[in-house]
């Protein structure tokens, strides 16, 4: 037996991906061990394309994956990854007149879950997990939209995966719903997860990647994200013309961005400040 | 009600023992006699091991609630996986039944309507109807869970042919007794009622070998289905020796039916070969 704690969950080496004439992620690479990894950028940088590529239901024009050290170009290998793994979809589409418990369970026949007590239990359990406990039995159809991601996420998580695939996990989770979540996902090894919301970032990633235009632009733990903006974060009361970016903050102050005048308030920089940061030089 | 007080009430031991079921019959009767006129003792036995028997019996209600599927369908299909992937519940029986149902009526509803323009259009353009349903079972959208299914093991052509066989088995039964029930008042060969169903399959694999490759299915099955219409069209304003009549005739010859069979038998052996590329290679 191998030894597997050693082997990095994820290893993606140079993938690319056309459309037509838009390159969707162009030579991206990445490396991961077990934790949350949140996936930054946005739209259109080639989060979904990447994420679905993890997903195993995307093939690269280029490049390589390993997923849990097994590669999914190998049909074999493929259907072995797919076991260990749970994947959220950017609009699962779920099927409006099943109930969520008909969903999770079909979605556990397809993972090859053929004991029926099995999956009763474990259907019961992810959507009592996921705060569903209540309308389990109602068409989805009369769900609200946060419910249905609720309904989609307990389906990914069907035999508690050591990959889960996220795309946007969060959306129309209520703040209650997105702590809950994060109890959810420390019950996988490892998380890859895309996100608009970089304060989610903070509250669940021990790493962090962000993309823009289809390549990774920054690498690290998101307090080192914070820290790109060390020292170029600055607030007044009125509007700084020398700011490459300028905003009003709730207090009515206006908090500015780049190299801040002689006498300004430097002030400690927020996870916001160092992706607005990073966003900047990305267009200039 | 008898409200009389009493010197004497049941002990703890009889009374636990009462409240779990295990006391003998003569005992039980007389505590239960008891229990009748002593709000004291009753209030005692409700706290007397009680809840765990209550939690029992919710466990049990909610076991037969949860029950995956109830009915003899249900029970059926939750013991072979093979149709709880494919006729789960009933939308999913009337979609399977929908689609046999479209492939038998098409030319028995043509042979009872019985004109004959009409009915030789309608075999001429039959072929299409499975090419449809074979294009569209690749959409994500086909499927009850959506994108979420396409990450699962079970994902990819056994799945896609296990609805296909399901369908295709169905229409063969549901076709011979048709064949039967027209041969009866139609006099034309009841061998020329059939004679499109090998060219509509050949079409239909030829969209599953697509499902293969990088092609969209679905496209591929317009492109196929609108060559198909346009050379009937075509047909209709032809010389006599290329009208429908002639184009039915020029469909049920053995030349032309082993034709089709080769273009079945080879697709399909090509799309078992290449089954590990369908739902991987796929762009959309």
């Amino acid at each position: 037996m191998t030894i597997l704690t050693s082997v990095a969950s994820l290893e993606i080496d140079e993938l690319t991906k056309t459309y037509g004439r838009t390159k969707a992620l162009d030579g991206v690479s990445l490396s991961a061990g077990r934790g949350v990894i949140g996936l930054l950028g946005p739209n259109g940088a080639g989060k979904t394309t990447l994420l679905r590529m993890v997903a195993t239901v995307l093939a690269p024009d280029s490049g390589s994956l390993r997923l849990l050290g097994l590669d999914p170009a190998d049909p074999g290998q493929r259907i072995e990854i797919r076991r260990r793994l749970g994947y959220l979809p950017q609009s699962p589409g779920l099927y409006a007149n099943f109930t969520p418990f008909d969903l999770v369970d079909y979605v556990a026949v397809l993972k090859e879950h053929t004991d029926r007590d099995w999956r009763r239990d474990e259907t019961r359990r992810l959507l009592e997990s996921v705060g569903l406990a209540d309308v389990m039995h109602q068409k989805i159809r009369r769900l609200s939209g946060g419910m249905k991601q609720r309904v989609a996420l307990a389906a990914a998580m069907v035999g508690s995966p050591d990959l889960l695939v996220l795309d946007e996990p969060a959306n129309g989770l209520d703040p209650d719903q997105r702590l809950q979540l994060r109890s959810l996902l420390s019950q996988s090894s490892t998380v890859l997860m895309s996100t608009h919301n970089i304060s989610e970032v903070g509250a669940l990633c021990q790493s962090v990647y962000v993309m823009f235009s289809g390549r990774v632009r920054f690498a690290g733990t998101p307090a080192e994200l914070a820290g790109l903006a060390v020292g170029r974060v600055w607030e007044d009361d009125s509007q700084d013309p020398r700011a490459i970016r300028s905003w009003m903050t709730a207090t009515g102050a206006f908090r500015h961005l780049g190299e801040p005048p002689a006498g300004a308030q430097v002030v400690d920089p927020t996870l916001d400040d160092g992706y607005l940061f990073l966003a900047r030089q990305e267009h200039r | 009600m008898n409200t009389h007080r009493t010197n004497w009430h049941v002990d703890d031991e009889d009374l636990a023992a009462y409240g779990t079921g295990s006391l003998a019959s003569v005992p039980a009767t007389s505590v239960e006699a008891h229990l009748m006129g002593c709000q004291g003792c009753r209030e005692r036995l409700a706290r007397t091991g009680q809840p765990q028997d209550i939690e029992d019996a919710w466990l049990t209600l909610a076991d037969a609630v949860d029950r995956p599927s109830t009915g003899p369908l249900g029970r059926f299909t939750g013991r072979h996986n093979l149709l709880r992937s494919s006729i789960a519940t009933p939308t999913m029986v009337a979609a399977a039944l929908a689609g046999i149902v479209l492939v038998v009526a098409v030319p028995l509803a043509a042979a009872v309507v019985a004109g004959d323009a009409a009915l030789v259009a309608l075999l001429v353009g039959a072929p299409l109807a499975p090419v449809a349903a074979a294009g569209l079972a690749y959409r994500d959208w086909a499927d009850p869970a959506g994108e979420i299914s396409l990450a699962t093991a079970s994902a990819g052509l056994p799945l896609v042919a296990k609805r296909a066989v399901l369908v295709s088995v169905g229409a063969l039964l549901a076709a011979g007794i048709s064949l039967l029930v027209v041969s009866t008042w139609v006099a034309a060969p009841a061998a020329l009622f059939f004679s499109w169903c090998l060219p509509g399959l050949a079409l239909s694999a030829l969209v599953m070998l697509a499902g293969t490759t990088r092609l969209d299915p679905l496209r591929v099955a317009l492109g196929l289905g609108l060559t198909w219409a346009a050379a009937v069209v075509a047909g209709s304003w032809a010389p006599r020796s290329l009208r429908p009549e002639a184009v039915l005739h020029l469909l049920a010859t053995p030349a032309l039916q082993a034709a089709a069979l080769s273009v079945v038998v080879v697709s399909l052996f090509a799309t078992v070969a290449r089954r590990d590329l369908v739902s991987y290679r796929r762009t959309a």
